[in-house]
């Protein structure tokens, strides 16, 4: 806590300076240069991407003797995608999912590049296309983020006609409270005379006059802006979606391609190879809804052509392991996991989700227990088998029962999984427990009254004395 | 847990991974694994003991000059699940890259995206790599191969056809061939009747190879779940077909182990 003298003028820069607050060096109350715990960016307090990023994302490697096909190199034209930053774990480029809490229990604050994602999903609900559907949404957005001619992502959708991009998630713009008050803001943004009559203080005298010492922010100091936009390195990183909303445009076919599914699935493979050629210097995100919903898929297609489509959908994220991300969403009831076929699908992900509705009884119970807050009931578990990277590497990252999810509105909650207690049950089984005691001190102190009272035939009389 | 309780991988008689012994002679592993337990730590630990007699558990950088160790045999690593880039963190520790005239890592998982044959021509892929990089020098040449079975459930291969090949492979060749494969349970069903299912190709497979082999090692996840500490269990067994000298013995045993995050991992007596 520090103090200034009556006569000093508030607000003076190089007194301001003096006291702690330094706002030409950046340090902000509030304002953390560093996006990743533990990872220092130079130059992050400026809008521009970090420049030591590409010092630590592993560089191209020796090409080993049968490699072929190899596409040239693109990490860096990727790092400068504002979708893309380095993973928390590992380093490597890493996109986000279009849902910041499965972003979060993949460890890496998302999937990294040249990965693949796995999502199965049990019973007849459809949680597994929400995710894809924000999957896409994200790509489609950080697209729109530059020129219309610098389009820096490309969608891949296989098995799907048009009609399914048109029902995208759009852009979470906040509650009703809050759309009204950024149209008033927009209403009083705009040049008129009653506007111009009427034109409060500014705010930030108001803040002062509260409290001086923590100031906000001037708005109308562009410099200011800028040290307060440099708080995320990567702002455009992740966005929040509303399932209830479209996207709107929506996608257009130079930034979205339908792959429809043939007689062969090794004409599918060619078609993705020659979009994601075509399209170099594009992160591709490869969307593959649906995998084997016989609605799609042909009845005929054999085992060995399933496999052998899934290890090539691997050997493309291994041949462009920095420009595409792949997700793939498979139904369980079709497939159990206990399939050797889906067991085999799952040795060529690097990541692998499965979300698990809960059992009637089970959601009855929890519904029961959390009817006075309704926000922690959930829908179902979410069970991770596999990691990016690291469950490659070896480690036993498998989570069953571990976190269970909620498909909101605007966000995929996932936490982590409690048994839930019944709250009306606990709550009775104290009264019960507090009747009981009262009840055994109350026949206790009766006990002595009572003695040979079953003989007296004025037993309710006496019981009347008593209590009067 | 502490460093005092650190053991060293051995698996012979001799407290060595592979014996001198058995580099001159034949000689057939196993390794089996499954989801959770993935082998590249073994897989890179056996690469790193057959070029130079070493196991470095927790590679500590400037620690170990590789570069001064003379390589005591040839490896070919193939890999039908990983590429090179998996395996080159792994062998950059160890000062080991595809340009090294000892190592030869062959990649069959992104070089056969548009093979339509049989199989057998990926197979031949082997051999020219072989004939190619070793020059008919295959005189301390070991073969380690890993997921051969994919080959099974992406091609029309038949489990025999393989089995043949990876025993052409042992005898023109590979003084130890080491084969790599996974073994969950839901692969596995023995009393499997249809040949072209999924699990009655990967069993007998695995059954046929088994009986054929020396040593049979295998990776998996501790029964009792999950643990911070633990990663699962590595055991070792004794194979079906012992070994051509008695010097050559193996001991059984299991260690538990824990990869850390870093890849370094760590053994312990169980």
């Amino acid at each position: 806590m520090s103090f200034r003298r009556r006569g000093d003028i508030i607000g003076n820069p190089q007194q301001v300076s003096g006291v702690g607050v330094n706002r030409n060096s950046g340090a902000v109350p509030g304002a953390i240069p560093n996006a990743v715990p533990g990872r220092s960016f130079p130059n992050v307090h400026t809008q521009s991407r970090p420049t030591s990023i590409s010092s630590r994302v592993p560089q191209s490697i020796s090409s080993p003797v049968a490699l072929t096909g190899k596409p040239k190199d693109t990490g860096a034209n990727i790092l400068n995608h504002p979708g893309v930053k380095p993973s928390i774990l590992t380093s490597q480029p890493t996109v986000s999912t279009g849902s910041s809490e499965l972003d979060k229990i993949l460890g890496h604050q998302g999937l990294p590049l040249g990965c693949s994602m796995l999502i199965e999903e049990n019973g007849t609900t459809d949680f597994a296309t929400v995710l894809v559907k924000k999957f896409c949404s994200q790509g489609i957005v950080q697209n729109r983020l530059n020129n219309k001619d610098q389009n820096n992502t490309y969608l891949i959708v296989v098995g799907m006609d048009s009609s399914w991009g048109k029902n995208l998630p759009g852009l979470y713009k906040g509650s009703l409270k809050d759309q009204k008050k950024s149209k008033i803001v927009e209403a009083e943004s705009k040049l008129s005379v009653s506007n111009l009559v009427n034109k409060p203080l500014p705010k930030r005298e108001n803040d002062l006059k509260i409290a001086w010492r923590y100031g906000h922010l001037n708005k109308d100091d562009p410099e200011a802006i800028k040290i307060h936009n440099s708080s995320s390195a990567y702002p455009d990183y992740n966005h929040q979606f509303d399932i209830t909303s479209s996207l709107i445009p929506a996608p257009h076919s130079n930034e979205i391609a339908y792959v429809p599914i043939q007689s062969k699935l090794t004409n599918v493979i060619k078609q993705i190879d020659t979009l994601v050629n075509k399209n170099n210097g594009k992160l591709i995100r490869l969307i593959v809804p649906s995998f084997l919903n016989p609605i799609i898929y042909p009845s005929t297609i054999s085992n060995i052509e399933i496999l052998k489509f899934i290890k090539n959908l691997k050997s493309l994220t291994r041949k462009y392991s920095n420009e595409i991300v792949i997700t793939l969403t498979l139904n369980l009831d079709l497939y159990p996991r206990e399939n050797p076929l889906t067991t085999l699908i799952e040795k060529f992900f690097d990541c692998i989700i499965e979300l698990k509705p809960f059992d009637p009884k089970l959601y009855e119970l929890i519904e029961r227990s959390y009817s006075k807050n309704p926000k922690r009931i959930k829908q179902g578990f979410l069970n991770i088998y596999k990691i990016p990277i690291l469950s490659d590497l070896g480690l036993n990252l498998i989570k069953e029962m571990e976190y269970c999810f909620k498909n909101g509105k605007r966000n995929f909650e996932i936490d982590e999984w409690s048994i839930p207690v019944d709250e009306e049950t606990a709550t009775d089984n104290n009264n019960n427990g507090e009747n009981n005691k009262l009840h055994q001190q109350h026949s206790h102190s009766h006990s002595d009254i009572d003695i040979g009272s079953s003989s007296n035939p004025m037993q309710g009389q006496t019981k009347k004395n008593v209590e009067f | 847990m502490s460093d005092a309780q650190q053991q060293e991988l051995a698996i012979f008689k001799d407290n060595s991974i592979i014996p001198d012994g058995l580099l001159s002679s034949k000689s057939k592993t196993l390794i089996t694994y499954v989801q959770g337990t993935s082998p590249g730590w073994l897989i890179s630990a056996l690469v790193e003991n057959l070029l130079f007699n070493t196991f470095i558990l927790a590679h500590k950088p400037g620690t170990q000059k590789f570069s001064n160790i003379k390589s005591r045999s040839k490896v070919l690593l193939v890999s039908f699940s990983q590429d090179y880039k998996f395996y080159d963190k792994f062998f950059r520790k160890i000062n080991v890259s595809n340009s090294n005239h000892n190592f030869k890592f062959l990649d069959l998982l992104t070089s056969t995206m548009y093979d339509d044959g049989e199989g057998d021509e990926i197979l031949k892929k082997i051999e020219t790599t072989i004939e190619k990089e070793f020059r008919n020098d295959y005189s301390d040449l070991n073969v380690i191969i890993e997921n051969p079975e994919y080959l099974l459930h992406t091609t029309p291969l038949t489990t025999n056809m393989l089995l043949i090949f990876l025993n052409k492979l042992h005898l023109n060749y590979a003084n130890n061939l080491i084969v790599i494969s996974s073994s969950d349970k839901n692969l596995l069903d023995f009393h499997a009747q249809e040949e072209s299912s999924i699990e009655f190709k990967h069993t007998e497979f695995l059954t046929k190879f088994l009986f054929r082999s020396n040593l049979i090692m295998n990776i998996k996840p501790l029964d009792t779940g999950r643990a911070n500490d633990v990663t699962g269990l590595l055991s070792i067994n004794k194979g079906l077909v012992g070994y051509q000298t008695d010097e050559i013995e193996i001991v059984e045993k299991e260690y538990l182990f824990f990869v850390a995050k870093e890849g370094n991992v760590r053994l312990f007596f169980r």
